[in-house]
């Protein structure tokens, strides 16, 4: 395994080039007891990499390096090992090794990837959270990128419910990427696992992130995009998804809405509809928990006055001033209205005096 | 011959005495000036000994000199042409020095003997009075100006030759015969009744106008910020004397009262670019001069895309903010000016303007919080009042509803602010929003009931103590608004609602 650790950080050989160096080296260790004037003479890599692994040879010592990674408290699987996900083989260009903190996703649980726009609404954020957190309670995995937006409150959902999430990095798992997810990052390894393919202190690049999206796929049984705009990064899982043979679901919106116009292209393509959530859940044969068949009903708890003012309000962020002018309620019963709503939990304030519907 | 004659200096919007002594004696011909002169005052020997030429009166080959005093205060400006003229004039026995005793003189000279407005003429003129001066001599343009002060008796001339014949007695002083229009051009006055719906901004003006609270407006462009902040200063109420006349000073200083000679009657509305400098909002240069704040001394200052403005530009509001004056520091001298002012400030929800709405908003939480981040925190700390500003529906637009005018609006400020300055006697301060911390418990206490909403809001909101205090200032506001002495719960929660933008929000960490 330290071998393998070993052979992944080698300046300059890509998993492309790992694979093809294994195609000929049985082992990782086995290469790095191997004559340099063998080395140079691998197929499929060039007389630079062959420099390259011949003085790694030299001066790194695997040993000291693997038990420096798992002082970080930082876990190790390569491609050659048992504990490697298995639905990870399965999929075309596997990454060579895992890096991660916690742990790995249980194989033998049904596993959902939630994924989205970064700058989603105020909707596609209750809608998330609410489908992490039902999925949670029917003891499904949920894998996402811990991206900002969707990808957050996918993690963020689930940890409500104490469900195990995984978040899969474009950089080292090492690097909190956002920072403003630092709790996330630290909260997801208690029952779950931040993973990535990249070694430890690789930089959130770019570059990086796409790829990442084929591993949150093939992780997973089924991936939902929840919100996304045309040329979103999570159509790009939504792809991998396809090619890899996994269900694709999304949450269909209006079609005036940029957020979901990524969406709607996804359910052209073919793709599942979620209906609602106990829909959903049905169909993934996973018994719903009670309260969330029952959204539909909470309105009856409403006033009549309040009733109004529930009406004015959507999941686009309203402001008083804007159901100031609409209805004829002086100001201060109106703000009495919206705290009783706010207190019944049918609205939230999602800045000051900006109101949506809550789920 | 010496000859001692009386004028002013401007300093601020206040008048120095300043006497012009001018002596004639036997010696090598020559002509000097003395007294710590700036390069303009300099300038005066040559266009002072041209104009007397010009106008027949031949300096004679004698040693002349001129000397400002006091010498220890530096003289700037054109003003002291016509009394160094005059002291000249005098020496060299051309009038009689008796004749000019107590006339204070001002005013420059062209080459061909006639006098030019010189800026300042109503502070210069005020102060004179307070230091017993009864007559003073100004050039023709600035007649109406130096008649804004009522109990000095003013001689306006245009020329040279005009003074002269009159402090010889040879012709009796005739008032000028031009006038200024006195008919003001019908310009259209605005009025709160333009303002189509914008109910909570309306009412938030009003709340603002009452406690003198400074008010930060966050909306569209063409949401009416603009449109409510130019009709402030109709709400608030209307000038006092003392203030009319402070206000119409500092437009004096800056030659800005020389069109309409009159006294400005209503409160400045100012609105800067947002490509001011510093110096430009607090005034500068090597003889200062008011900047936008001094400007809108008594009315509205209104930053129209707030967080555009230069960082450094806006930091300079700060010690004004609190001590209603600026004090310029130059060299040897400082100046002061007033700087009382009701700050409005406007800027946009984001860099593109549609936050919170995500279905439009393409900022990311980064930029959203880089956008949050250019606003001045020392600034948003005085600032009481947030508001959003909605916008306008095609039907609120075009409405022709008749809506509440400025007049209605101001009978409650006024009420409002008198029970303040009744409450406030004796006090530092005369408004609400100058409550300070310490006092907060004494003017703003609240109730069992009030204290447990507060309690709750403190929680919720992650509210620290300074916004927490502004909640309680305008929550007093509203309180006197509705003439009751106590804060009572429905009061806190409208001021609750005009809480401050804050970093959760705008933070990106929701």
């Amino acid at each position: 395994m330290k071998y393998a650790y070993w052979l992944d950080n080698i300046p300059g050989i890509s998993r492309g080039k790992i694979f093809r160096i294994l195609d000929q080296v049985a082992t990782p260790a086995e290469l790095f007891e191997t004559s340099p004037d063998t080395i140079r003479k691998l197929e499929g890599i060039t007389q630079e990499d062959a420099c390259n692994i011949i003085e790694s040879k030299k001066t790194d010592n695997p040993d000291e390096m693997f038990a420096k990674l798992s002082a970080q408290g930082i876990s190790f699987v390569s491609y050659l090992d048992k504990d490697y996900p298995s639905k990870l083989r399965n999929i075309a260009d596997p990454p060579f090794a895992l890096y991660y903190i916690g742990n790995l996703p249980d194989e033998h649980r049904y596993t959902v990837a939630i994924v989205g726009a970064r700058g989603r609404s105020a909707y596609g954020m209750e809608i998330t959270q609410k489908l992490a957190q039902e999925l949670a309670k029917g003891q499904v995995q949920v894998v996402s990128g811990m991206a900002r937006g969707v990808d957050g409150d996918a993690h963020k959902g689930c940890l409500k419910e104490g469900g195990a999430t995984y978040a899969v990095l474009g950089c080292g798992v090492d690097h909190c990427y956002p920072a403003e997810h630092r709790y996330l990052y630290e909260q997801i390894p208690v029952n779950g696992g931040v993973l990535s393919e990249y070694p430890p202190k690789t930089m959130p690049l770019a570059r990086l992130f796409p790829a990442r999206n084929r591993i949150i796929s093939g992780l997973s049984d089924c991936v939902v995009v929840t919100e996304a705009r045309k040329k979103s990064g999570s159509l790009i899982t939504a792809d991998y998804a396809m090619e890899q043979g996994k269900d694709v679901y999304v949450v269909p919106g209006r079609i005036t809405d940029n957020l979901s116009k990524g969406c709607n292209t996804l359910i052209r393509q073919g793709a599942g509809i979620i209906l609602d959530i106990e829909d959903f859940m049905r169909e993934l044969s996973i018994h719903a928990s009670p309260d969330c068949v029952q959204m539909d009903f909470r309105k009856n708890l409403l006033e009549k006055d309040e009733c109004l003012v529930y009406s004015l309000l959507d999941f686009c962020p309203t402001s008083v001033g804007t159901i100031l002018e609409k209805t004829t309620f002086p100001l201060l019963e109106l703000l009495e209205l919206l705290e009783r709503m706010e207190h019944k939990g049918l609205i939230a304030e999602i800045a000051p005096n900006y109101y949506v519907q809550s789920l | 011959m010496y000859s001692k004659i009386r004028t002013a200096l401007l300093s601020g919007i206040s008048g120095i005495e300043v006497w012009v002594e001018a002596d004639v004696s036997q010696g090598l011909p020559m002509f000097e000036m003395v007294g710590n002169l700036g390069p303009e005052v300099k300038e005066a020997r040559e266009r002072v000994k041209t104009a007397l030429h010009n106008c027949g009166i031949l300096l004679p080959p004698k040693r002349i000199t001129v000397n400002l005093s006091p010498g220890n205060m530096r003289k700037s400006g054109t003003g002291f042409d016509l009394a160094i003229a005059v002291a000249l004039l005098a020496a060299l026995g051309f009038v009689e020095e008796e004749a000019c005793k107590g006339i204070l003189f001002i005013g420059e000279l062209n080459l061909n003997g006639s006098l030019l407005p010189v800026n300042g003429i109503l502070p210069i003129v005020c102060d004179a009075k307070e230091q017993g001066i009864q007559r003073v001599a100004v050039p023709a343009g600035c007649y109406k100006e130096a008649m804004l002060v009522h109990g000095v008796e003013v001689f306006a001339f245009s020329n040279i030759k005009e003074v002269i014949s009159f402090l010889k007695g040879e012709m009796k002083y005739k008032n000028p015969t031009y006038y200024i229009e006195e008919k003001r051009t019908s310009e259209h006055r605005k009025d709160f009744s333009e303002v189509n719906g914008q109910k909570l901004l309306r009412r938030a003006a009003e709340v603002a106008a009452a406690g003198m609270h400074n008010m930060l407006m966050i909306g569209p462009p063409g949401a009416g910020k603009t449109m409510i902040s130019e009709r402030m200063a109709t709400i608030l109420p209307p000038l006092g004397e003392y203030e009319m006349l402070e206000v119409s000073k500092v437009y004096s200083v800056c030659g800005k009262l020389a069109k309409t000679q009159e006294l400005i009657r209503e409160r400045p509305f100012r609105n800067p670019h947002h490509t001011v400098t510093g110096i430009g909002l607090s005034g500068g240069g090597a003889n200062p001069m008011p900047g936008e704040i001094s400007l809108a001394h008594t009315g509205v200052l209104f930053l129209d895309e707030f967080p555009e403005f230069q960082k450094q530009a806006i930091e300079v509001l700060r010690q004004p903010m609190e001590d209603h004056a600026i004090s310029l520091v130059r060299g040897n001298h400082s100046v002061v000016y007033p700087a009382g002012f009701l700050l409005l400030a406007a800027m946009n929800p984001c860099n593109c303007g549609y936050y919170p709405d995500m279905q439009k908003c393409r900022c990311t939480a980064s930029g959203r919080n880089r956008y949050y981040q250019k606003i001045s925190r020392p600034i948003l700390d005085r600032i009481d009042i947030c508001v959003e500003a909605a916008p306008l529906s095609y039907e609120e637009l075009v409405a022709t509803k008749k809506n509440e005018s400025s007049e209605t609006i101001r009978s409650r400020v006024v009420a409002c602010q008198q029970i303040q300055r009744r409450r406030y006697e004796g006090e530092a301060f005369i408004h609400n929003s100058r409550i300070p911390a310490s006092k907060i418990k004494l003017y703003c206490g609240l109730g069992q009931q009030e204290e447990a909403f507060m309690e709750k809001i403190f929680e919720k909101e992650q509210l620290t103590g300074r916004s927490f205090h502004k909640i309680l200032r305008v929550a007093r506001t509203i309180a006197d608004l509705e003439e009751q002495d106590n804060i009572q719960l429905r009061h806190l929660k409208e001021a609750v609602c005009y809480r401050s933008i804050s970093e959760r929000y705008w933070g990106g960490a929701e």
